[in-house]
């Protein structure tokens, strides 16, 4: 029995790596599109980033104040460029079609406000929807702000601690891999699921739905194979194609953060630390009877299906009941408990999360492991029985 | 030897199929105690119209498809107790066999070696010899996606032969060849028949079954019409030709239904 199902493993790998379609959906997009995302949005982000902050800027000032100190700190700026204006209802309309950058308002009797300690509002027009919002000249404020304090507290021989009467010291307990793990652990789950389903998808609809389509299955149900020795031959391949595509995407994600530029250091060192042997073996574990699981689901569909487009129109819905429990997962407050151990694909988000935080309670997953293998366990035997009825398979 | 008794095959209707053809039953009755016996060194020949029940009955012989009751033995093994074990003494043969597009010809021919249990020394033994015989050391490495019509149903002969099965069957192993590859296929039977082996093939071609078979059950709407040897078929003609008495024999069934 043995020898028949590597026979049929090692014939459907070869058929398989031959695949162009299935070569790209199993190994180039999982593995080339997170370096891509990343190279791209991070370089992009970085060049409108630095552009914006060398990019001269545009105030426009109404100053119906007879001081100008303000007005004259800001032009002292660097890269700064100030538009002197007469009326206040024209900043808005100029900020709007990007005549200005900001556009800022000095009331009259400003200076004498400051001079006499009462407070007056500048009025600071910005627009949303640049890139840098109003930092630039918050920055600017806030400096010249501050420079005014500090005058009023030397006027007043008053140090810092007059108005900073002490300091809270933070100590937050939770280590960085810990925040890491629960507040954005979610998303590598999420991404290693979607693509261990697409990852089998392409070659499931091929191995079976492809082989009836070029009458190859019969040819193959002629041969002194049982139903079960090619149906377990089939899915290993399948389970298999999943499970790398899987793995594949977990590795283009890491080398796509290492190459991006962006992310803080601390972040760079926990998301490194990882990726390490413990971390993989326990994802292993998890995820290969989630790939036969995948494969459970995906073979009687593409045995039903008469061709690759029926098989194409069937499979991809799917997609979305899998999308579903596993975008749950990246919820904040959805705990890993005995409950939520047991619901598929919800529970291997939950639980990469805790691993990845390092906080992983071992029962906990250890039910994961159970309920996936039972699950796998039924779906092989589905498929059996699915494989077994000629109606199915000679639709 | 390949003995067929009694063989039913139904087929269950979906709701949509039952209103198409315009019938109650849940089931779809296509073969009727269908019984003949095909012997060794001899060329049966399972004649019929399109949809007469041809292709069904060779599919369960083949093991593809299950009967609903009777039996059938091949080379003295019951199909349905030891499907396997069948197989494994039996070559199919269709003019619409798929082919393995991405595997080369040697690499399709080792597989199906190995599906077979065959030591890899033997395979490539036969294989030498059947390639000789064929003409297909050129194109052996060639993915077999790049081969012509004719290079295919080479590639098919091999497989189908490569295990030397004592019982070969073949679905209209003509349909849709062009001459010089259909003639290949003639060639096939003839030296199976040589060679001693049981060989069944079906065919709606009288030219074909008049050059080949020794037996002939004509097949119509699952039933079988006549079963007995060509010499008997054609000592009892009432016809001119077989063509027009095979046609007699179809529509006398046809009368005899109406």
């Amino acid at each position: 029995m043995f020898k028949n199902i590597f026979t049929i493993i090692r014939k459907e790998i070869l058929d398989t790596l031959r695949d162009k379609r299935t070569i790209v959906t199993m190994v180039l997009v999982p593995v080339l599109v997170f370096p891509l995302i990343f190279i791209a949005s991070s370089s992009v982000q970085k060049s409108v980033m630095e552009k914006e902050q060398a990019k001269t800027i545009k105030i426009g000032i109404v100053n119906e104040d007879t001081d100008k100190a303000l007005e004259d700190f800001l032009r002292q700026q660097e890269n700064v460029e100030i538009i002197i204006l007469d009326n206040e209802n024209q900043l808005e309309e100029l900020v709007k079609n990007d005549s200005i950058i900001y556009g800022l308002h000095i009331p009259a009797g400003f200076a004498q406000s400051i001079e006499s300690m009462e407070q007056m509002a500048l009025n600071l027009y910005f627009s949303g929807t640049r890139i840098t919002g109003k930092d630039r000249i918050d920055r600017f404020i806030e400096t010249w702000e501050d420079q005014v304090v500090a005058q009023r507290l030397q006027d007043q021989q008053l140090s810092q601690t007059f108005i900073k009467p002490f300091v809270t010291k933070s100590f937050n307990v939770a280590s960085d891999q810990e925040m890491i793990g629960k507040l954005a652990g979610g998303f590598l789950p999420y991404l290693f699921i979607i693509f261990c389903f697409t990852g089998a998808m392409y070659p499931a609809i091929d191995l079976f739905t492809g082989e009836k389509e070029r009458r190859t299955l019969e040819t193959l149900l002629t041969a002194p194979v049982s139903r079960i020795e090619i149906l377990i031959g089939k899915m290993t391949v399948i389970a298999l194609t999943g499970l790398i595509s899987a793995m594949l995407a977990l590795l283009g994600l890491f080398v796509g953060l290492q190459i991006s530029a962006g992310l803080p250091d601390f972040i760079m060192t926990v998301v490194m630390g990882i990726l390490s042997l413990s971390f993989i073996v326990y994802l292993l574990i998890m995820l290969i009877p989630l790939s036969i699981f995948f494969a459970g689901m995906l073979i009687p569909l593409a045995i039903y299906a008469k061709n690759f487009k029926e098989a194409q129109s069937i499979v991809t819905p799917l997609t979305f009941i899998v999308i579903i429990p596993a975008a749950l997962g990246l919820i904040p407050g959805i705990e890993y408990n005995a409950a939520t151990a047991l619901i598929p694909i919800l529970n291997i988000t939950l639980a990469t999360k805790e691993i990845i935080a390092g906080t992983v309670f071992i029962p906990h997953y250890l039910i994961t492991v159970v309920s996936l293998i039972a699950l796998a366990a039924v779906s092989v035997l589905f498929c059996a029985n699915w494989f077994g009825k000629e109606s199915n398979v000679l639709r | 030897m390949i003995e067929v008794v009694n063989l039913v095959k139904e087929f269950p209707l979906g709701k949509k199929q039952r209103e198409e053809l315009g019938v109650k039953d849940k089931n779809l009755k296509v073969l009727h105690e269908v019984s003949f016996s095909c012997q060794p060194g001899r060329v049966f020949s399972l004649l019929g119209p399109n949809g007469a029940g041809k292709t069904t009955t060779l599919r369960i012989i083949a093991t593809i498809l299950k009967p609903t009751s009777g039996t059938v033995k091949v080379a003295n093994i019951d199909l349905i107790e030891n499907p396997s074990e069948a197989r494994a003494k039996m070559g199919f043969l269709t003019g619409t066999t798929g082919l393995y597009e991405r595997l080369t010809p040697n690499e399709m021919i080792k597989y199906f070696g190995q599906l077979n249990g065959i030591d890899a020394r033997i395979v490539e033994e036969r294989k030498n010899r059947l390639y000789d015989l064929l003409g297909m050391h050129d194109f052996a490495h060639k993915r077999i996606g790049k081969l012509s019509t004719g290079m295919r149903q080479k590639v098919s002969i091999t497989r189908t032969m490569i295990h030397d099965p004592e019982v070969v069957v073949f679905d209209e192993p003509t349909s849709g060849l062009d001459v010089i590859t259909a003639k290949n296929i003639i060639e096939l039977i003839r030296d199976c028949k040589d060679q001693g082996k049981t060989v069944i093939f079906s065919s709606h071609i009288m030219s074909e079954v008049d050059l080949l078979c020794d037996d002939l059950a004509i097949i119509h709407n699952g039933r079988i019409l006549f079963n007995d040897t060509m010499e008997n078929f054609r000592k009892q003609m009432t016809t001119d030709n077989l063509t027009e008495e095979f046609i007699h024999i179809v529509s006398e069934s046809e009368a005899a239904i109406a």
